[in-house]
């Protein structure tokens, strides 16, 4: 079941092709429409992403069901219930967003004048982020397999994953330093977009400019 | 060139790593070793990982006059990008090269190593010795005068190795590698030995292990007609029966699916068509030990006995998280021998081969069943049955 979970993430988090550039201005604007918290955008947006991305759409929200129950139960005492469908589009667009692979998502950055430093970081995290959610599963195999069962898995895996992570990131940054990894160097590479990118793009302004002519409408 | 005269180092947790090496690397080398003798590390004073990177205590006189690539033990470690172009041209990238160039130099690598198909792969979707072979095309596709190699060879196929290392040696520069398959040494004009930090004469190496007849009936692992794969299947209707304290070997090429057999075997995936049955607790390792290692000391992660018999008492106080990679990887087979079926992945990768006769003795020793997927080939011919992959 668990295993089944992180399978799920796993998938959420895989890269696919999009051209990043348009990818990220697709996210940024789907991203400001659906903080209007109107159900309608909300909605346009889910079916968007769901159209363009589905399997990772399908794998994020599969994978996010745990904390959208407990903000479902949360809200349900603390008011804000009509806002879970915004929430449900964030995630949607979270996984359009993590569908731009790593290395390009920060080639994209720089393209838009983000410093190197940040961009390089960024695009690191991304895949530090991969690479974990790959180490917690086999992990988790591991220990399954020790015959760690019930309360002890549960008390163990974090104990176990924590030493993993804290080796990955000094290995990541030891391959950093002997690839001679530089932090401040502009590195720029666009493809051209293809007809989904521009389709996914104008989709996006489409629905911005939607919301925007109807703010007060409702 | 690379020159060292009686270089000490002292890791910062008080760890010595060598006690006075000194060298001179004017050509190609090999650097032969038992496990955690302090090859490694003296590799990693050549590229400036030490000291610059790992702090510690450094003396004597290290001179290099040349850049070096380095290469970790460990594929999985070693990659930092998500797919296999973006990889092979990180390095590249950030030497300041134009696209066309790195371009040029990726495609020319990769056909080379033989490759080609694995550009646009993820790394996540490579095995273990596919991985192995994108760190060594990215050595191949730098720049640098020197590359230095730990243990490169010990996922992959004996084949494939041989045409890398033929690649290596015809290279205008100077390889250093690490490694324990010393059948390799005439082909290098250097060899040096080291034990215990040092450099020492080199020893008559003897790595031949006795064979023995086999005769148990009881069946403790059935594969009946499996079917299995990931995008297109990597078996299918395969069967076989491993007896109860026997030794099988799955051997293959690289990507072959002699991992996903053993997580098979172990039920952490389901066949597609077919049934797989196993009686007895499985013990296992993956390639990389420290998923295994749970505990902080390695008299906790090892029971006593299984202590003793793999000459691991020495390591009983230490961390296990900080040992060098063969040394985990000693530990976890050592807890693997828990169960009563073994699954064992490449175990010999990052072990000198005194292990492998170690490795079959225990086995014999406890009577338990293991099955191991290997590429080294001198460890498959011990064994009582192998089954090979096609």
């Amino acid at each position: 079941m668990f295993s089944k979970y992180l399978r799920l993430v796993e998938t959420a988090l895989e890269d696919s092709d999009f051209e990043p550039r348009t990818c990220l201005i697709s996210v940024l604007i789907l991203t400001i429409s659906a903080y209007s918290f109107r159900i309608d955008i909300a909605f346009t947006i889910i079916l968007l992403t769901f159209a363009f991305n589905p399997k990772k759409t399908t794998a994020g929200l599969l994978a996010s069901t745990p904390f959208m129950l407990f903000f479902a139960f949360a809200s349900f005492i603390l008011g804000g219930f009509e806002k879970i469908p915004t929430v449900i589009a964030l995630i949607c667009i979270g996984c359009l967003l993590y569908g731009i692979q790593p290395e390009k998502f920060s080639y994209a950055l720089m393209f838009f004048r983000v410093p190197p430093k940040l961009a390089h970081s960024i695009a690191i995290a991304m895949r530090m982020f991969q690479i974990l959610i790959r180490d917690f599963e086999l992990t988790s195999e591991a220990l399954r397999l020790s015959g760690a069962g019930g309360f002890s898995y549960y008390f163990k895996l974090p104990k176990a994953f924590s030493a993993i992570a804290v080796l990955r990131a000094f290995t990541m940054a030891e391959v950093l330093y002997s690839r001679g990894f530089d932090f401040d160097r502009r590195i720029v590479k666009c493809e051209n977009p293809k007809l989904r990118d521009w389709l996914l793009l104008a989709l996006s302004i489409s629905i911005a400019c939607y919301t925007y002519l109807t703010r007060n409408a409702l | 060139m690379i020159c060292l005269k009686d270089v000490k180092y002292t890791y910062p947790n008080g760890i010595v790593g060598l006690k006075g090496v000194s060298l001179k690397v004017e050509g190609n080398t090999l650097i032969g070793g038992y496990t955690g003798s302090g090859k490694s590390t003296l590799l990693r004073i050549f590229n400036g990982l030490i000291p610059n990177f790992y702090g510690g205590k450094l003396e004597g006189d290290v001179r290099i006059d040349t850049e070096v690539f380095f290469i970790g033990q460990n594929a999985d470690e070693q990659i930092v990008a998500s797919r296999v172009y973006d990889e092979i041209a990180l390095h590249l990238l950030h030497r300041g090269y134009e696209w066309n160039e790195v371009d040029r130099r990726i495609k020319k690598v990769a056909k080379v190593c033989g490759i080609e198909e694995l550009l646009n792969r993820r790394i996540f979707e490579l095995s273990d010795g596919e991985k192995r072979l994108v760190t060594i095309a990215s050595a191949l596709a730098s720049d640098c005068r020197c590359l230095a190699l730990d243990e490169p060879f010990s996922n992959l196929h004996p084949r494939i190795a041989d045409k890398i290392l033929k690649i290596l040696l015809r290279q205008d520069r100077i390889v250093v590698l690490s490694e324990h398959r010393i059948e390799f040494a005439e082909q290098f004009e250097e060899f040096f030995w080291m034990e215990d930090g040092r450099i020492v004469d080199i020893p008559e190496l003897n790595d031949s292990v006795c064979g023995r007849e086999f005769k148990s009936k009881e069946t403790v692992v059935k594969v009946e007609s499996i079917t299995f794969g990931y995008d297109k299947p990597l078996f299918e209707d395969l069967s076989f029966d491993v007896k109860r304290g026997e030794i099988f070997a799955i051997i293959g090429e690289n990507g072959c699916g002699k991992t996903t057999l053993l997580r098979l075997i172990a039920g952490t995936l389901k066949p597609w068509d077919g049934r797989i049955e196993v009686r007895g607790k499985i013990g296992m390792t993956f390639s990389f030990p420290n998923y295994h290692l749970f505990e902080s000391r390695v008299d906790r992660e090892v029971h006593p006995e299984l202590l003793k018999l793999f000459d691991l008492e020495k390591l009983a106080d230490r961390h296990p998280h900080s040992l060098s990679f063969g040394q985990a990887k000693r530990v976890a087979i050592a807890k693997a021998f828990c169960g009563d079926v073994v699954l064992l992945d490449e175990p010999t990768a990052g072990q000198d081969f005194k292990f492998r006769i170690k490795l079959l003795d225990v086995a014999k020793e406890l009577g338990k069943t293991v099955i191991i997927a290997t590429h080294d080939l001198k460890l498959a011919e011990c064994c009582d049955d192998v089954l090979e992959i096609p």
